[in-house]
């Protein structure tokens, strides 16, 4: 029953590592990708290119 | 000539880009430009705009997330086998999620804007047959309401930006009689080629709204003035236009060669103008000068030319 308790306290320490790890990664993923996000008017300027691009005609 | 009908034209909706304009179904999917509420592919009020639908799919993402953070916090806790442990388990759930918590609050209009580029990548073929569609829409109107035809194709001109459609809602506004009050276009018209339509409606926006010739249709009059000459009237729509440039220096200092060649088609009025400008500025615009002083002696002799177009002199004309 000890020996049981032992493994289960291996599963809170992993369940807490992989808590702090995906916060960790998430939270500097997010950090990350706002510096890069497109302001509203490239948003636009990039809309506008694709659909107006030229296509070859077949 | 085609008699032309007195419409009625709806203002057009300025928004600050041209994507505020379009809206996707919750529903089924589907691009529209022309509608607000109710979706033309389903017939559902579930159309939105797209960032308030990206701004959808990024909260959905981020609960998800918080809610698999919560999760690992309860199972740490449940397999804890002491009191501290559940403790400590529990305040490191609660400071983790917290955390991500606020760095999602603080990254959410960044993470709007990239979902909403994704959308745009992802739907650009969605969006195209949205337009489309839309295009299908005006022109079963073109007979039976050709204002309400225009006005929707020059919703999807806002987005979709080709000579076809610019050229059906010139030859759409060649049909109407125009007014100095309706809320004309002219700027989003500007083809890659040659249209007629397009020029005659040009001279007719010269007449009626001059503030709304830029140099984009002064370049477009350059560009195809051979064309234009040759036109029904030709050369009273360049004189149209060269009398409109006149209003600013800049233009004046751009294209002189323009303004002098139809100096002497220009109205009593917009001659003034033109010689007050060269006046302002001694030294520059030679030629354009001499032939604005020709033309001035020519029609008016020694007299003053505000005297004579009171008297509906020459040149006082409708413009």
């Amino acid at each position: 029953m000890q020996r049981l308790s032992a493994y289960l306290i291996y599963l809170t320490y992993g369940a807490l590592g992989i808590l702090f790890l995906f916060t960790a990664i998430k939270s500097l993923l997010y950090i990350r990708s706002s510096k890069k996000a497109p302001a509203r008017a490239q948003l636009d300027e990039r809309l506008l290119n694709t659909l107006n691009e030229r296509r070859e005609q077949p | 000539m085609n008699k032309k009908n007195a419409v009625t034209i709806k203002p057009y909706e300025r928004t600050e880009y041209a994507y505020d304009k379009l809206r996707v179904c919750r529903k089924c999917g589907s691009y529209t430009v022309l509608s607000q509420k109710v979706c033309p592919a389903c017939g559902k009020r579930t159309l939105t705009d797209v960032p308030s639908a990206a701004k959808r799919e990024v909260r959905r993402s981020m609960q998800s997330e918080r809610l698999f953070a919560v999760l690992l916090a309860l199972l740490a806790m449940f397999f804890a086998d002491t009191i501290p442990w559940m403790a400590i388990s529990a305040a490191a759930g609660l400071l983790l999620t917290a955390m991500l918590w606020v760095v999602q609050r603080r990254t959410t209009e960044a993470q709007i804007r990239i979902r909403t580029d994704r959308m745009f990548a992802r739907d650009q073929n969605r969006i195209r047959h949205g337009m489309i569609q839309d295009i299908k829409a005006a022109e079963g109107l073109l007979e039976a309401r050709p204002a309400l035809a225009y006005e929707m194709l020059r919703e999807v001109n806002t987005l979709l930006r080709n000579d076809p459609i610019r050229n059906l809602q010139a030859e759409l506004l060649q049909t109407f009689v125009l007014r100095r009050d309706m809320d004309l276009l002219l700027e989003p018209l500007i083809m890659d080629g040659f249209s007629p339509h397009l020029a005659g409606y040009i001279g007719e926006v010269a007449k009626l709204n001059r503030e709304l010739i830029k140099e984009s249709a002064i370049r477009y009059c350059l560009r195809y003035e051979p064309q234009i000459r040759g036109m029904h009237r030709g050369e009273d729509i360049l004189a149209a236009v060269a009398g409109a440039a006149v209003r600013m220096k800049r233009y004046i200092e751009l294209y002189p060669e323009f303004i002098r060649r139809y100096t002497y088609k220009l109205p009593a009025e917009r001659l003034e103008r033109l010689r007050e400008v060269i006046s302002q500025h001694p030294g520059s615009f030679e030629q354009l000068k001499l032939e604005a002083e020709a033309v001035h002696r020519l029609r008016f002799g020694g007299r003053d030319s505000h005297a004579s177009s009171n008297e509906g002199g020459q040149g006082g004309s409708s413009w």
